[in-house]
């Protein structure tokens, strides 16, 4: 199975064509019954457009600030700089339209973070996966 | 209406009747003109205030909004205190809102005095948290607050623009409403105008009526019917008359007093038309302009008939050079007195009349025509023939009287002497004529007379002269003889025809006649003594025997 997430995350960011440095993985709690996700869902996820899982979770997005894997993160996923998904946060903030997720530094916060909420998500290096998560995969 | 006791009076009236209208018209626009005020004005002292003031408010808490966003999202400390500076502002702003709206009693006040401290709530948190979070330049260390703060924020500045906008709407519906009460006023005052205009009217109209024109048609009428020869009756008199009623009491009576001083014109009628005597009025051209019914009646002629015949075929004259000059004199003026003439009737029998006439003029000294009175004297004349047939004839025989016969022996005498003729003079005295009225009486005797004188007619000529000169007395004035063989002819007829019997009342009785012949001769120039000659030998002739003729002498038998 490991082989097969490698590949996914080589294909699944950009095709081949990463802009980011690092890859990273799509992380859930192990309680998640889905095994993979869209880019667009997760997109949705973490500007707050979407706030739970198809099963009623509330979901709970997590944000990594490791800066090996966020840029990456934040441009093929989000679509925007990491410095505009931070002016959309606190925008949102302000205004009250909704929470901005949680910041984080490393990945082993999250790991710790996604097992620690049953709505759980968010994205490590592969090499930080534990079992305490599941990964999803990133389907088109 | 008492007051209305003269013509100034009533114009007076129906001026204030307008006066009145106009005042109604001015007092209903004042009233609009209130009201439209009063709406005005409060959408001068309280929607506009409200809603300036209301947007202000609004768009002083959304740049506050601003502010604050700016200064968490870059940082900087100005932009929070420039928020806080705006709080200043819109705290005083929104303390006179809710003491305007409280004031007016503004249905929005609940809402306004509601947003006041919602806002304070707000303010008082914002510039903690917002003040703290740039300080820190960590918004998401006081992630659940300012997330509130934001929340409350969003339904704030909600609530402001939705009080604004409600502010706004007021004010337009209330000028809406303005604009309608000023559509409804206006078609108000337009038909108050046209009301009052037709009552003002109709009501000038009435009162001009009953008080100027109905008092002087009753005048126009009075003069109309006084014209017409109508009595005129007596206006009615109502208390506080005006100048008209008193004009109509004046013309009443003035035409009393030309009734009185006037002669009608029927009343000139009636006594020309019921004079005896006949009386045509003539144009200047001799043709009839009117005649009087005595007239009418004299001539047996209709008014028709005479109006415009001339005059010359109703009035002759014997003499017509004498009526031509009688009718220039007429046409030149003069005037004609008791002038015996003859009028013609319808059927052309002459009328003998009194004739009178005159010409009449006009005030410019034309003539007009002439006046012709005739009085109607045939019965006059009648009697005055009856006169004189009684003073020259014998009324039993109708034979010439004594009178009548000396005028003729007279003339016979004169003709005589002139011409150198004879003439002979017989005197008669019947026989046995007083035992004939003895016995039978006067009646027969007269009879007997009347016979008598026929026979006596019939035995001489036309122009020969019998008489009757006393009771059984005759004589025959024979004009012309040639000698006293044709009066012996004469009187040997006589005899004869007087020798036939007499039947008088169906008594045969036998008259004689004894008669005295004197011949005239030169010598005779005495009337009286020709008579009396003939009386003479008539005497001899009755003396001789009676029945029988004497000359008055012998030698006239010659």
């Amino acid at each position: 199975m490991g082989w097969l997430v490698v590949l996914l995350v080589l294909l699944g960011p950009g095709g081949g064509e990463c802009r980011a440095a690092g890859n990273f993985v799509m992380v859930a709690n192990v309680a998640n019954g889905l095994t993979s996700i869209t880019p667009q869902d997760v997109q949705l996820i973490f500007l707050s457009r979407k706030r739970s899982w198809p099963d009623g979770t509330i979901i709970a997005p997590v944000i990594n600030e490791n800066t090996k894997i966020y840029e990456s993160f934040s441009y093929t996923l989000l679509k925007r700089s990491p410095r505009q998904y931070l002016i959309f946060r606190k925008k949102m903030l302000f205004r009250g339209q909704g929470m901005p997720p949680p910041v984080v530094q490393t990945d082993q916060e999250v790991v710790a973070f996604v097992a620690a909420h049953a709505g759980g998500l968010g994205y490590v290096s592969p090499e930080a996966v534990t079992p305490a998560v599941k990964v999803l995969a990133l389907s088109q | 209406m008492h007051i209305l006791r003269n013509i100034r009076s009533k114009i007076w009236a129906c001026v204030s009747i307008a006066l009145c209208s106009y005042l109604l018209a001015t007092l209903a626009t004042t009233w609009v003109n209130n009201q439209t005020k009063a709406s005005i004005t409060h959408v001068q002292r309280v929607d506009l205030p409200l809603f300036s003031q209301g947007l202000q408010v609004c768009n002083l808490f959304q740049a506050q909004a601003e502010d604050y966003e700016n200064g968490l999202l870059t940082g900087e400390a100005g932009d929070v205190q420039r928020a806080t500076l705006r709080h200043e502002q819109i705290s005083p702003l929104l303390n006179d809102l809710v003491r305007l709206a409280g004031a007016r009693h503004h249905e929005l006040y609940p809402r306004i005095l509601s947003l006041r401290d919602d806002y304070h709530d707000y303010f008082v948190m914002a510039s903690q948290y917002y003040l703290e979070a740039v300080q820190k330049a960590d918004i998401f260390a006081a992630r659940k607050e300012v997330h509130q703060l934001g929340k409350l924020r969003a339904a704030l500045e909600a609530d402001f623009q939705s009080i604004a906008d409600m502010l706004q709407v007021m004010t337009f519906t209330d000028l809406g409403a303005n604009n309608q009460r000023i559509d409804h006023n206006t078609r108000l005052l337009h038909f108050l105008f046209v009301v009052f205009l037709l009552l003002t009217a109709l009501a000038i109209n009435w009162l001009a009526n009953k008080e100027i024109i109905a008092p002087l048609a009753q005048v126009k009428k009075m003069i109309t019917d006084f014209s017409r020869g109508r009595m005129v009756d007596k206006p009615r008199r109502t208390e506080g008359g005006d100048e008209i009623q008193e004009l109509a009491v004046a013309f009443w009576r003035m035409t009393r007093e030309l009734q009185h001083i006037t002669v009608s014109r029927d009343y000139v009628d009636n006594i020309i038309n019921n004079m005896s005597d006949s009386l045509v009025i003539l144009n200047p051209d001799l043709t009839v302009q009117t005649a009087n019914h005595a007239t009418q009646a004299l001539l047996g002629l209709g008014g028709e008939d005479l109006e415009g015949r001339s005059f010359r075929t109703i009035f002759s004259h014997p003499e017509a050079s004498m009526a031509d000059a009688l009718f220039q004199g007429l046409l030149e003026g003069k005037a004609v007195t008791n002038f015996e003439a003859l009028y013609l009737t319808g059927d052309e029998q002459a009328v003998p009349v009194l004739f009178s006439a005159s010409a009449l003029y006009l005030p410019d000294g034309s003539l007009q025509g002439i006046s012709c009175l005739a009085h109607d004297i045939s019965e006059l004349k009648e009697q005055r023939e009856q006169l004189e047939f009684l003073a020259n004839f014998d009324k039993l025989t109708g034979l010439p009287n004594r009178n009548l016969f000396f005028d003729r022996l007279v003339r016979t005498m004169k003709e005589a002497r002139r011409y150198g003729h004879l003439f002979a003079l017989l005197y008669l005295d019947l026989d046995h004529f007083k035992p004939l009225n003895d016995t039978h009486g006067h009646q027969a005797g007269d009879l007997a007379l009347q016979e008598v004188a026929k026979r006596l007619q019939q035995a001489v000529r036309d122009t020969d002269t019998v008489s009757r000169v006393g009771g059984d007395e005759f004589t025959i004035l024979l004009s012309r003889v040639h000698n006293a063989s044709d009066a012996m002819k004469v009187a040997t007829k006589i005899l004869e025809v007087m020798g036939q019997p007499f039947v008088i009342q169906g008594n045969q009785c036998v008259l004689g006649v004894s008669i005295g012949i004197c011949l005239s001769s030169p010598e005779l120039t005495s009337a009286d003594v020709l008579l009396k000659n003939a009386d003479t030998a008539m005497y001899a002739a009755k003396a001789q025997g009676r029945n029988r003729f004497m000359f008055t002498s012998p030698d006239q038998m010659l």
